[in-house]
């Protein structure tokens, strides 16, 4: 048993477990995750697929997200556990459940890490071309494999106090984008005498609308991240639905606009040749080479923050499964050296590994997205699933409105956009599903999981 | 005599880093009430649950036998035990939750001869000698009040919190003769003040105002304690606000 005060966690015995970020941090875990991606690596892609549309693939995306984030919150006040999204759906739904979606979370962070890893590539050999570096064999896969084994390397040797230095960069990165869309979306609309690139807003139909926001959707996967560290939160009614609802609008809101100012400057053909770090392009038609140079720093930035957050998010997850026994208990050592569970790291680090040297962008995306939409329909049906059944121990500080029809909605979207992906996505995800069904009956049947309902 | 009981320490230790706490440092503040803060450090990448179930029953155990030989030494001790993940934001919790007006940074220190007594010249110096004292109480320990002036010019304004200091210790039953006093010129007070610590066992320095210079200030503690071998004892600054120098000399006049 323990209690839960505003700044840290009680133990029966009298431990107390400090809670050491704050709102701000929260956010920022939030908005670190999430924005690598949707600004720094799908702009190209997304444009290519539906043209200036793509900026309303996003607004998708990002309605689907909030969705998500009212219910993920109220159950993050009532359960605030580190282990996020699988801790509520196992709790609520049972260890079959649970199995799915923890598994399904793992191995969706992995995918989400090797995205990311393969975007910190693109923008590395991007600086490389910049100063001049011809390589004859693109350097984009080793780069990334160079950059995860460093990032699960230093995550074993251990780092302290870095929240602060992730409040930094998400700082100057909100800067940077700040200045950079205002300039763009000014000059878009006529303010510098620009002329913008005259085309369709739907160049190619109203389908590839969804299927883009199936693929871009991986920009959204951050806030549900905030819920993992729920136990490390400050205030949790509070702190925890302001970052989760907070940070999703906030990226909302610069992932629409970077698409609209990138469409109105190049053609979507155009921004497609650019591929993933268009961005650098559009900035340096802009501002000149400053404004490329700016771009690629940000989205070094921005693409390693989201890379070390998913493989951090990866191992905690692989935690919460070891301790509740639905993983070897093995997966919740710790290095005696370090003080960090350096198993749990290379069970997220190795498989991350291997997924980047298929080199393959938007299919790790889509796989991510499956993954993770899968446990946010089920979020959405537990909030739905409790407030029903109401347990006694069930109390959230903050509660949704629009039970049960908003998170009704909020279910039928996230398993809907499913079907927009690639079929290759959908088969391994369905395959991930299979597996993590498999091994939950051979593995995990006899497991019953302390504070279910 | 100066009374312990107006004052309350808070001595964090890092309970499973191989940190102890000098018997020098225990016999000196056996007169002042003591919360003994065993803290652990959680890397990153560590949920903290697991940290806890990993590390708890160690932890405890350390923190019971340091307990035991603070009670020994005839001091009124009570233990905390946390895992953090920064132990800035623990020390100052655990501080303000349980009324600590100090916080003791522990280093080795062998001997405690002499400590040294940093006054700046716009806190009041009222609070820190009645703590000094009240630490100093049934030893015998020596006392260098220190004062760090920019310009020279500074050097007379500093004569004054120094002198009233002096007065205030001597009141509460520290001897004159184990009293000196110092005044240097420099540039970085970081500096000045590591480099006097040199023949000094101790350190005592009151927290810069709550303020984006306070935030600064941690560093500057922390940067302090890097460079020195010596323990730092920081005085809260909470307790240093609301009287500041002109107000305690014109009472006292």
């Amino acid at each position: 048993m323990q209690s839960v005060s505003e700044d840290v966690t009680v133990h029966d015995d009298d431990v107390e477990l400090e809670r050491t970020i704050g709102l701000v941090g929260g956010l920022a875990i939030g908005i670190g995750t999430m924005i690598g991606a949707g600004i720094f690596v799908f702009p190209g892609l997304a444009a290519g697929n539906a043209g200036p549309a793509a900026a309303l693939s996003f607004a998708i995306g990002g309605v689907i997200a909030l969705l998500v984030a009212l219910p993920a919150s109220e159950l993050a006040t009532a359960m605030p556990r580190s282990g996020g999204g699988y801790y509520f759906v196992s709790r609520t739904m049972g260890t079959a459940y649970g199995s799915i979606v923890g598994l399904g979370l793992w191995l969706g962070l992995v995918f989400a890490s090797a995205f990311y890893l393969v975007g910190l590539g693109h923008y590395v050999a991007a600086v490389l071309a910049e100063v001049g570096v011809a390589l004859s064999v693109s350097p984009v896969v080793p780069l990334g494999l160079v950059f995860g084994v460093g990032l699960v390397g230093l995550s074993v040797a251990g780092t302290e106090n870095t929240t602060k230095l992730q409040n930094l960069v998400v700082g100057i990165l909100l800067v940077i984008l700040t200045l950079f869309l205002s300039y763009g979306t000014l000059d878009t609309v006529g303010v510098f005498g620009r002329e913008t690139t005259p085309e369709t807003f739907f160049p190619q139909g109203y389908f590839p609308v969804l299927s883009t926001a199936a693929l871009v959707f991986t920009s959204y996967l951050g806030f549900a991240q905030v819920a993992t560290v729920a136990g490390d939160i400050q205030r949790p009614s509070r702190n925890l639905p302001l970052a989760m609802v907070g940070s999703v609008v906030v990226v909302t809101v610069f992932y629409v606009l970077t698409i609209f100012v990138a469409t109105s400057v190049y053609g979507a053909t155009q921004l497609e040749e650019f591929g993933e770090t268009a961005m650098v392009e559009v900035a340096r038609e802009f501002v000149g080479l400053p404004g490329a140079v700016a771009i690629l720093f940000a989205g070094l930035l921005a693409t390693f923050s989201s890379a070390n957050a998913s493989i951090l998010s990866a191992s905690r997850t692989v935690y919460a499964l070891s301790r509740d026994a639905l993983l070897p208990q093995k997966a919740s050592e710790i290095n005696l050296r370090y003080g960090t569970p350096h198993v749990a790291l290379l069970a997220a680090g190795v498989p991350i590994l291997l997924l980047v040297a298929t080199g393959r962008v938007q299919v790790l995306a889509e796989v991510a997205s499956f993954l993770h939409l899968l446990m946010y329909g089920l979020i959405c049906i537990a909030v739905i699933v409790l407030r029903r059944r109401d347990p006694a121990w069930y109390d959230p500080s903050y509660r949704m409105p629009g039970s049960p029809l908003l998170p009704a909605v909020g279910a039928i979207a996230s398993f809907g956009l499913v079907a927009f992906m690639q079929p290759a996505s959908i088969v391994i995800g369905i395959l991930v599903m299979m597996l993590s069904y498999l091994w939950y009956r051979y593995y995990a049947q006899a497991v019953e999981l302390k504070g279910a309902l | 005599m100066a009374d312990g009981d107006d004052h309350r320490i808070l001595v964090p230790v890092d309970v499973l880093g191989g940190q102890s706490v000098p018997s020098t440092i225990i016999e000196a503040f056996a007169s002042v009430p003591v919360v003994l803060l065993g803290y652990h450090q959680v890397p990153d990448q560590t949920p903290s649950g697991l940290a806890r179930s990993k590390h708890e029953q160690r932890a405890r155990a350390e923190l019971e036998e340091l307990e035991t030989v603070f009670e020994a030494a005839g001091c009124r001790v009570t233990t905390q035990l946390v895992f953090t993940r920064d132990r800035f934001t623990t020390f100052e919790r655990v501080a303000i939750e349980r009324s600590c007006d100090a916080v003791l940074l522990t280093n080795p220190a062998p001997l405690l001869d002499r400590i040294l007594v940093a006054i700046r010249g716009d806190v009041a110096v009222d609070h820190i000698a009645r703590l000094v004292s009240a630490v100093l109480a049934d030893t015998t320990i020596d006392v260098t009040l220190f004062h760090v002036a920019s310009t020279e010019e500074g050097r007379e304004r500093g004569r004054a919190p120094i002198e009233y200091a002096a007065k205030t210790l001597e009141a509460h039953g520290v001897e004159r003769d184990r009293i000196d006093t110092d005044i240097v010129v420099d540039r970085s007070p970081t500096d000045a003040i590591v480099d006097a610590a040199a023949d000094h066992d101790l350190i005592v320095a009151g927290e810069s105002r709550p303020s984006l210079q306070r935030y600064i200030f941690r560093d500057r503690v922390e940067r302090i304690a890097k460079r020195t071998r010596d323990p730092i004892l920081v005085i809260r600054a909470e307790y240093l606000e609301d009287d500041p120098f002109e107000t305690n000399d014109a009472r006292s006049s």
